[in-house]
Order: C-alpha cells, then structure tokens, then sequence
C-alpha cells in the first residue's frame, strides 16, 4: 500500500465530509427551526455524517501510511493482471463509457452494435471485420428484440434519428 | 384453523409460478457455477426486468437466483478448485482433493445432498421463526429499529475482510450518498446543488448494477481463463461409513451455518470455515482434513447454504438484510410496494407464504436439477469471459437504465462501476457500501424520530430494553466478531490456497 494512495483515500474522505459538513450549515442557517417531533433536523444529521467520515479519512491515513503490513483481503488472480487482462479491463470501461454517450445520439439498436463491435475488438474476439460486424449486428438485434420489442423498454430513439438524419 | 403454509404450497404449484421458481433455481446455479458472476450481482442486472412479471413471480425468481447461487458455488470448487462464490472457498479444500481421488462425483453429491438439508431445515426453520419474530417485532419502535441497524450495520463492519477503518468508511460512504436528495421526514433538498437528478436521489438498482455488475466483471475481465480439470467423477452415491459421516457433517453444518446466519451481518464466507473447523475438531482423524475428507465438502456445504436461507428470517420479519444479495432483495421488494418487516406477515400473507413454500419447492428442484445436470455446468464454465462479458455489460445498461427510464441512471450505474472497480483493486469491501446506501435513510428516520420521542435526549436508546440490548450487542461484537473474523478466516484461507 503506496502513500501516495493511501493519501488520495483520505483526501476522497476530506471532499465529501466537508462538502457533508458545509450543507449542514447550510440547512441550518436556511431551513432551522423544525417541529417538535423533529428535534434533531436534517441540518444535524448531515453535520454529523460529514463529521465522521473527516474522523475516518484522517484515521485510515494515519493508522495506514505507508504501512505494509494492513490486513488485506483475501489475494485474488486480477490483483496482478497481465497486460492483455488490463487491455481488456480499460477497454470494457472505455466502450461503457462510449456506449453511454451515443445511446442519446444514435438510438438504442446502433449505439449498441457499436458497443458489442469496440469490446469484441477490444477483447480479441475476432479480428476479422466482417466477422466482428456480423456478430455486432446480432448480438444488438436480439437484445433490442428481447428488450426493446419483447419487454418494452423504452430507450431514446436518438436526436440524430430524431432530426432526421 | 388456518393453514398459510399450506395455501402457499397451493399457490406454488400454480404452473406460472412454478416457473418462476424453476427459472430462478437454474438462473441461480448457472451463476454460483460461473466465476466472477455472483448473486447480488446477477439480482442487481435482473431486478429492475422483473418489473415486466407479476410481484410474486418475481420475488419467487429472486429468491431462486439467491439461494441457488449458494447450491451452484460448490460446483466449481469441487470440480475445478476455483469457488464459484466466496461462500465456496472452504469446499475447495477437501473437494478437489476428491477430484484428484477420482471421486468428484461423491463429493458433488454429498454436497447437493448436505445443501439440500440445509435448505430444507432452513425453510422449515423460515416457517416457524419467521411469522414468530415478526410478532414479535411489532412492539419495535423507531429506538429498536435505530439498535437493530447500528447493529447490522456493525456486524457486517467487523466481519468484512480487510481493515476495519476501510468497512467503516465504506458504509459511511453508503450512508453519505444516501443523504443526497430529499430528506426522508421534512422534504428538504440536500446535497442537489441545484440539478433535478440528484434531488431525486440516487436509486438503488443503478448503484447495485454498478457495484457489482459492472464492477465486478471489470475486475474479473483481468483475470486469465480457468484451466479445466479433465479427470473423472468416479461413482455418485457414497456408500458405508463414507455416507454416514457425510450426512452427520451436513447436519452439523446446519446447525452452525443457520444458528449463525441469524445474525445480521454473518457473511456466508465466513461460516462455512467456521463448520470446517468445528468438524476437524470433532473429526477422530483431523490429520486427514485437506487430503479429500468427505465432511470436508458436507459440512461447509451445508453450512453456506444455511447461512444463505437464515437471512431470510431477518429481511422478511424485520426488513434488515444481512448480506448485498438480500440488500438487492429488500429493494425488489420496496420496489414492489412491500414493506418487509411484521406488517408484511399481516397484510400480504398470501404474498408471504408463497415466497416461502416457493424456497420448499426450489430445494426440491435444485437437488433434481445439480446431479444430473453437472455435465452441463462444467460446459458452461468453459465458456470464455471475453464473450461472457460484453452481453453482461450490455444488460448492466438495460437493468440501470430501466426503473426510471432516464441515462442519468446509466451513468451513475457506470461512476459506481469504476468506484466498484477501484474499491475491489485497492482492497476496500464493497458490502458495507450497499448496506449503508439501503439502511441510511431507514437509520436517519429512526435517530430522528427517536430523538423527537425523547425531546433530543440520547439516554432513550438506554432506557428502552430492546434497544439497550441491542447496543450492548454491539458493543459486545466491536470486541468479539472481529476475533473470531481474524482467528477463523486467515487460517482456513491459507488451507485453502495451499
């Protein structure tokens, strides 16, 4: 366990206790008193989250910088991947994050052939083009036939569909 | 005289929910089968498409993915020496020691059979406690229901792998986002800074999908394909001594894996190691553990799967989950406009008896289905995780994107996927985020409103037997479960690498 991680961890923790701590005080400036029947308040509660999650950062940096010797969970074959693995992992996340912004544009039935196309090609399914469209184009069709057509999802057609282009 | 058992047995055979239960039973092996795909992570992506089946149905589904996932597990690790659920790291062991003694096939019955008891005692045991706590449950107030989560929230902390601080500040973190919205008494915005996706708050469904869908198969798309054991199975049914001893371990089992179950937050990883302890001690020859005993398999077998039946009894009588698949369940039932907990045994009792009559008859299923069908599983297993994955993925989309219809969800779905990702790399435990993000608003109310029952007076959670006991359990288990966690775990994960 690097420092300089532990360090980030910590620093996750400081953001959101105090971005906890300061809507606190926003509540309570803004929205105080409440009823009877609720002494205690949004404001507190917030207030209270925000300050134990500062306590834990700082106590998760102090009891584990730079220490090696942190119990860590059970050893799992991805905690060192090879390359190839990684490539795979990355390219998952990369045709996620592509698949999530053209859904919009291009409709639900394109934006997912394309999806399958990029993580077959990422994850060395085929490296034939042809074999790849084909086997795009049919995982999309069942999926929009399945649920699109079957179970009746309703996806965004897609603005470039819908302008007519 | 009434019978619920019995109507519920009777609308169980009805042939649309006998379908359902059917689906669930093989849905759920098919993922304890399959590494890398666990059950809250396949509730999580088949949640939100349950929407399309009748309530009861989909419960039933739901709880056949759950318990089913607990029987499949041990597939693998008898077969192949890779657990197909962690629950399962104690059954590779003596099991694929069986494999290599040409008899894997002993070994996979005595495990269906010893899972099959289990899950049999623990419907029974679901019968009879369940309707009783839920009784019982009905003088809870919101300081008993404040005592039952610390507790909860507690257990499951000290019990998750790894650093307490990190099981700490990932259910705090769960707690945290779940404040992000309105608030759940007065109706105040928090946390939104303007935007109207996240005055709604976060939904469940899409942080589940992420965390452990995605996640989840980010994480296993790193890891290399399994090799495959080619050797034979040998003879099923063991015979003489060897069942004998099979059959006591299961029992034995049982009772270790649901006594312990019932508390909230006893992961299934754990009591299975704990049952293989308990049968090494008892055993005449305990030098023989890890060799290929035959209650090597039985004993942690069944305990795993009583542990997994046992947490039903605290989500349907008091609505508290005690592991992320039981989570996902409490949200499909919320989804559905049940509130689990006593008023769920009053008001939907046709509903309730159902769902259990349904996990009698899915054990029934499962025992016909595993044996023969053991072919099969192997098959699957082989099948390469490149092309598992992008159809998995492509379905975490439709199961975020689906319970509100907005791509806010399949975003957040995607955020909690890398976080899920990262968490699992850099050795954070995953559970107690989930559990925090579904039991936060239910812990605000109570604090909030046991508060305003006592003027803001702290001493009420004291002054009241129930919640006072349950503080004092928590107190009690800060010093003790993290023990017994650190004495049981290591030790038995060490058995199990060498």
């Amino acid at each position: 366990m690097t420092r300089r991680k532990v360090l980030v961890e910590a620093i996750v923790f400081a953001v959101l206790g105090v971005m906890s701590v300061i809507e606190g005080i926003r509540l309570t400036l803004n929205v105080r008193p409440h009823g009877t029947y609720d002494i205690f308040g949004p404001d507190r509660y917030q207030l209270l989250v925000g300050m134990a999650l500062l306590v834990t950062g700082t106590i998760h940096f102090i009891l584990e910088r730079g220490d090696s010797s942190v119990p860590s969970l059970p050893p799992r074959p991805a905690e060192n991947p090879s390359q190839g693995f990684r490539r795979r992992a990355f390219g998952s996340v990369f045709a996620m994050i592509v698949y999530a912004s053209l859904i919009d544009v291009l409709g639900y039935l394109a934006s997912t052939t394309l999806f399958f196309f990029v993580i077959f090609w990422f994850t060395e399914l085929t490296r034939s083009w042809l074999l790849g469209i084909l086997l795009s184009i049919g995982c999309a069709a069942i999926f929009d036939l399945v649920f699109v057509h079957l179970l009746g999802v309703v996806f965004p057609r897609g603005s470039l569909i819908e302008i007519g282009i | 005289m009434e019978f619920p058992l019995l109507a519920g047995l009777a609308s169980i055979l009805h042939p649309v929910n006998l379908w359902y239960c059917f689906l669930g039973a093989v849905l759920g092996t098919l993922v304890g089968v399959l590494p890398g795909l666990g059950p809250a992570s396949t509730l999580a992506m088949l949640l939100p498409l349950t929407t399309f089946i009748p309530p009861t149905g989909a419960v039933i589904m739901l709880a056949g993915i759950y318990y089913g996932a607990a029987y499949g597990g041990s597939t693998t690790s008898i077969l192949l020496n890779i657990p197909g659920e962690p629950s399962s790291v104690a059954t590779c062991i003596d099991g694929f020691q069986m494999t290599r003694d040409g008899r894997g096939g002993q070994a996979l019955w005595i495990a269906a059979v010893g899972s099959f008891i289990a899950g049999t005692l623990g419907s029974i045991m679901m019968s009879v406690v369940g309707p009783v706590l839920a009784a019982y449950a009905l003088r809870f107030g919101p300081p008993e229901y404040f005592g039952l989560m610390v507790f909860s929230l507690t257990t499951l902390i000290s019990l998750s792998a790894g650093s307490t601080i990190r099981a700490i500040g990932a259910g705090l973190l769960g707690i945290f986002l779940a404040t992000i919205g309105l608030d759940p008494l007065s109706g105040t915005g928090r946390l939104n800074y303007g935007s109207v996706e996240l005055l709604r708050g976060f939904n469940v469904v899409p942080i589940a999908v992420g965390l452990f869908g995605i996640g989840e198969i980010i994480f296993a798309s790193e890891q290399g394909i399994v090799r495959i054991y080619e050797g034979t199975l040998g003879r099923m049914i063991p015979r003489g001594a060897d069942l004998r001893r099979g059959l006591l371990a299961s029992m034995r089992g049982t009772l270790i894996g649901y006594g312990l179950g019932l508390l909230p937050g006893m992961v299934t990883a754990l009591t299975p190691f704990m049952a293989y302890d308990l049968e090494k001690r008892v055993s005449r020859s305990p030098e023989k553990f890890g060799t290929g005993v035959i209650e090597g398999v039985a004993s942690p077998e069944a305990a795993n799967n009583a542990t997994a039946m046992a947490g039903f009894i605290p989500l349907m009588a008091l609505g508290i989950p005690t592991s992320p698949a039981l989570a996902i369940l409490l949200a499909a039932l919320l989804m559905y406009g049940l509130q689990p907990g006593p008023v769920l045994f009053q008001q939907n009792q046709a509903f309730i008896w159902t769902v259990i009559a349904s996990m009698y008859v899915g054990n029934v299923m499962l025992l016909i289905l595993n044996l023969p069908l053991v072919g099969l599983w192997v098959r699957l297993c082989k099948i390469p995780y490149k092309i598992l994955s992008p159809i998995m993925l492509a379905i975490c989309v439709v199961g975020a994107y689906s319970p509100r219809n907005v791509m806010f969800d399949v975003w957040v779905a995607l955020g909690f996927g890398i976080l899920g990702y990262l968490m699992r790399k850099w050795q954070w435990p995953v559970a107690p985020l989930i559990l925090g993000f579904i039991l936060g608003d239910m812990l605000e109310q109570a604090l909030r409103q046991s508060l305003g029952l006592s003027a803001g007076s702290l001493l009420i959670f004291m002054r009241r037997p129930i919640s006072a006991g349950l503080i004092a359990a928590t107190v009690l288990w800060l010093v003790l479960g993290r023990r017994v966690a650190s004495r049981v775990l290591p030790r038995r994960e060490a058995e199990a690498d060498e």
